[in-house]
């Protein structure tokens, strides 16, 4: 061969390697860099365990460790566990520890601050004292952790432990003896790819890579598997205003925002440098009612506004964009095991005729009907103008009355006021509902309760079996529907944006909270 | 003087007496609860809420907690926030450089921008100015300032990258950190001030301007800038006060909506957040600092009076 032609094929063949070289620096994930998150609502406490409230979960989150987490599949992983063990009876839960992992001040979490914790969430966190048929709890090694019950309980004991709302995070067992009452923390100290750092009260919480962080060995799986904290920093800026937290992500100021209305899905779209993510599962807009007393305890006036609601038109008017909304008669998420089509014939029916001849079944006569909305909630504003617009339609005396949340949640347990309300949530198992409906919320006076419903949630809590849970799934749905306990008003997504350069090869940004775990910046 | 003073110093106590009053029984009147806030509301069982709020004293009668509560309060203990975990003063403390240098910054800019502007369309009167100036401050008076912030954001910001679009540092991180974040909402706030001391400094000059005195003043001789700086002015200033004061009491009850658009962490936010959440002595703190900042402000509004103008004399 020609030298010429040898040298040329030679500089063509170094320069491929140079590029092939070059691109997978770009796409190999690397270390450092500052991540300015714009987050909605201010942080009322930072003990996980003592609360519900949003946005904890989104900071925490990367903060935090439970035994069990929630994976891609929003099933229950093992996360600070090794793995888990139910007896034969279902009485007693044995979960093997990992060795080996650290808290933020380099202790080596054990089964005494597993035990610890747990007893901490029992007693300050909203979800812990349901777990009602718990007998004790023993930590007979260092790494192990048992939970003994009077009765059966199965698979949904993990999701009551990972729920990302109220979940059961191990703190070291000095926190917690020094932390008795809930929304206090003597330290914030986790096991978690991130430490927290600081909060200055409702401006920032800044978190920074736990360089000590031992992941798990099995793939990432967003709460669990391997979580690699890339980050050097993450800060969380409260911004109130999504406007600003759009204007923010746009000039540079925010790489990643959460909480966007859905209408500026198109305006994301077309700004340079940003990608809108659609964030799921899906979340139920739903309405409640009073049970108890006044017009919507008669099961036949209940039956008649589930039989005058055109879903389609109230989902529509919720969620503007059709990207960002989907209908479907399921109780639980498009993305859940649990999905099933079980007596969609009642599921937006649109039918006023028949509205009416529950209402002669009623004997309605003109009572007024209100519907309560939180005013600073535009959604739930938007979903309860459309429900009453369509009641009329009925022969209803329907009435939208507004609220600020304080005052919703004060009435909403008034049997004297409430007679319906609409909220959202996702359920993506179908036990997780059962503080719902089980007679005492959101206050005795006005709850949903029903021997046949009771049985059904009993069967939850104890059977195991992925088959047998997904029919008493089926048999809850068939309830909600034939005592009208709840009627769904559809499936909202929510939309949350990051910048180009933010790089999330695990799709984390699109499932449910933040999870920073494996996100890196390409700068 | 002084006499008069005193008097006014000891009719700050009944008023402060009675507004401590209507403020905790307001914010115990209004439904809701911070429990709520605190642990949530969804799926959160009767008995938990009833727990936390036996722990946080919210379950004794009324009248006991204010009868617990208002000694403390008269001495400027309001408790500590709910959500804060440490005394309401601290937390107060914290927000008030925040407020004030916001509240400080567009009151000076304020008046470098209007009282010049209101003296020249007064002088000027019907001239192609003085419509200009109307126009503006018809404007500025209607633009809602969360529009105006917003509008600043996006071309400030977004579209020229000129300054950041939120946020706040304190002035220990750096002068171009702090006063880079201050400047859009000092012009959004500053500017429906602008427009307000416009429109009453030219109408208070132009009543001055037109009295005997100051033909009188122009008839010896004087200088027009002596005429309109040394004799009108004068005059003039003891509206123009009045209305600094009023804006600047409320200024530094913090802009409500300034530091929401632009996410400053002032008291207006502050108790913004406290109202929503129902954090009690964080609400009842503010509000006392509130009603401290309008009564002292008035005061010093009176004596400026005197020192303006020598013939008012309070006895």
């Amino acid at each position: 061969m020609h030298s010429s032609l040898k040298r040329t094929i030679g500089l063509v063949a170094l320069l491929c390697l140079v590029a092939a070289a070059g691109l997978y620096a770009a796409d190999a994930p690397k270390k450092g860099g500052t991540l300015n998150v714009g987050l909605h609502i201010p942080l009322a406490t930072l003990d996980w365990q003592s609360t519900v409230s949003h946005p904890l979960p989104h900071v925490m989150g990367n903060v935090f460790e439970g035994l069990s987490a929630f994976g891609k599949d929003f099933t229950a992983v093992p996360e600070l566990a090794e793995s888990w063990q139910a007896s034969a009876d279902g009485k007693v839960w044995t979960f093997k520890l990992r060795k080996g992992v650290l808290f933020h001040n380099l202790k080596e979490m054990t089964s005494t601050d597993v035990k610890a914790s747990v007893a901490r969430w029992l007693k300050v966190g909203p979800k812990g004292p349901g777990l009602t048929t718990l007998d004790r709890l023993d930590a007979p090694d260092k790494y192990t952790f048992k939970m003994y019950f009077k009765e059966p309980i199965g698979q949904s004991l993990l999701l009551t432990l990972g729920s990302d709302e109220n979940k059961c995070v191990i703190y070291p067992k000095e926190v917690c003896d020094a932390s008795p009452k809930g929304g206090t923390l003597s330290a914030v100290i986790g096991t978690g790819p991130y430490k927290f750092t600081e909060y200055k009260e409702d401006q920032y919480v800044k978190l920074t890579r736990f360089d000590k962080y031992v992941p798990r060995a099995d793939a990432p799986d967003y709460q669990s598997g391997k979580k690699v904290p890339y980050l050097n920093q993450i800060i969380f800026w409260i911004v109130p205003e999504s406007s600003t937290r759009v204007a923010g992500l746009e000039s540079g100021d925010y790489d990643v925002i959460t909480d966007i209305p859905d209408t500026e899905y198109d305006n994301l779209k077309e700004a340079d440098g940003v990608v809108p993510i659609k964030n799921g599962p899906g979340i139920l807009l739903y309405m409640m009612f009073n049970h108890k007393t006044g017009p919507t305890s008669n099961i036949y006036i209940r039956k008649a506004i589930q039989a005058a609601l055109d879903i389609d038109e109230v989902v529509a008017a919720g969620v503007p964009n059709p990207d960002f909304r989907v209908l479907d008669p399921s109780f639980y998420p498009p993305e859940s095991a649990y999905n099933t089509a079980v007596r969609s014939e009642l599921f937006n029916q649109s039918n006023i005729e028949r509205a009416k001849q529950y209402l002669q079944k009623a004997g309605y006569a003109d009572e007024l009907i209100t519907y309560q909305v939180i005013a600073t909630a535009p959604r739930n504003v938007r979903v309860g103008v459309a429900v009453v617009e369509q009641l009329k339609k009925a022969g209803i005396n329907a009435e939208v009355r507004n609220y600020d949340l304080q005052t919703w949640v004060t009435k909403r347990r008034d049997p004297n006021s409430l007679m319906i309300y609409s909220s959202e949530g996702y359920w993506i198992d179908p036990s997780l509902y059962e503080p719902e409906f089980t007679g005492t919320f959101p206050s005795k006076e006005v709850a949903f309760s029903d021997p046949m419903v009771d049985k059904v949630f009993k069967g939850l809590a104890q059977e195991s079996d992925p088959q047998k849970r997904f029919k008493l799934g089926e048999q809850l749905q068939n309830q909600f529907f034939e005592k009208v306990a709840t009627i769904n008003l559809g499936y909202a997504y929510r939309l949350v944006a990051r910048r180009d350069y933010v790089m999330d090869p695990e799709g984390n940004l699109a499932l449910g909270n933040l999870t920073l775990n494996n996100v890196w910046l390409n700068k | 003087m002084g006499a008069y003073l005193v008097r006014r110093i000891l009719a700050f106590i009944p008023t402060l007496l009675i507004s401590v009053t209507l403020i905790f029984i307001l914010t115990r009147l209004v439904p809701g609860n911070p429990v709520w806030a605190l642990v949530g509301h969804q799926s959160v069982s009767e008995e938990k809420i009833k727990e936390v709020s036996h722990e946080l004293g919210l379950d004794r009668p009324v009248l006991v907690q204010y009868l617990t509560w208002l000694p403390k309060a008269l001495s400027g203990d309001f408790g500590s926030s709910i959500f804060f975990n440490r005394p309401v003063v601290a937390v107060i403390a914290d927000r008030f450089p925040v407020t004030l240098t916001l509240a400080g910054l567009a009151m000076l800019l304020t008046l470098a921008l209007a009282i010049p502007l209101g003296i020249f369309a007064a002088t000027r009167q019907n001239s192609l100015v003085d419509h200009a100036t109307s126009v503006f401050s018809t404007l500025g008076v209607s633009l809602p300032s969360f529009w105006l912030g917003f509008l600043l954001i996006i071309l400030f910001a977004v579209t020229l990258h000129w300054f950041p679009s939120s946020g706040y540092r304190p002035l220990s991180m750096g002068i171009v950190p702090w006063l880079s974040r201050l400047v859009l909402p000092v012009i959004a706030l500053a500017l429906s001030q602008v427009a307000l001391l416009v429109r009453t400094t030219r109408s208070s000059m132009l009543e001055v301007l037109g009295m005997e005195y100051v033909t009188a003043a122009r008839a010896k001789g004087l200088s027009e800038a002596k005429v309109i700086y040394k004799h009108a002015l004068r005059n003039a200033f003891i509206s123009i006060i009045t209305v600094i004061g009023l804006t600047f009491a409320l200024s530094l009850g913090g802009s409500v909506i300034i530091e929401n658009v632009f996410a400053i962490p002032g008291l207006g936010q502050l108790i913004t957040t406290a109202a929503i959440r129902r954090d009690y002595p964080v609400i009842e703190g503010g509000m006392m600092y509130l009603t401290v900042i309008s009564l002292a402000v008035n005061l010093l509004v009176d004596i400026s009076y005197t020192l303006i103008n020598p013939r008012v004399v309070y006895e």
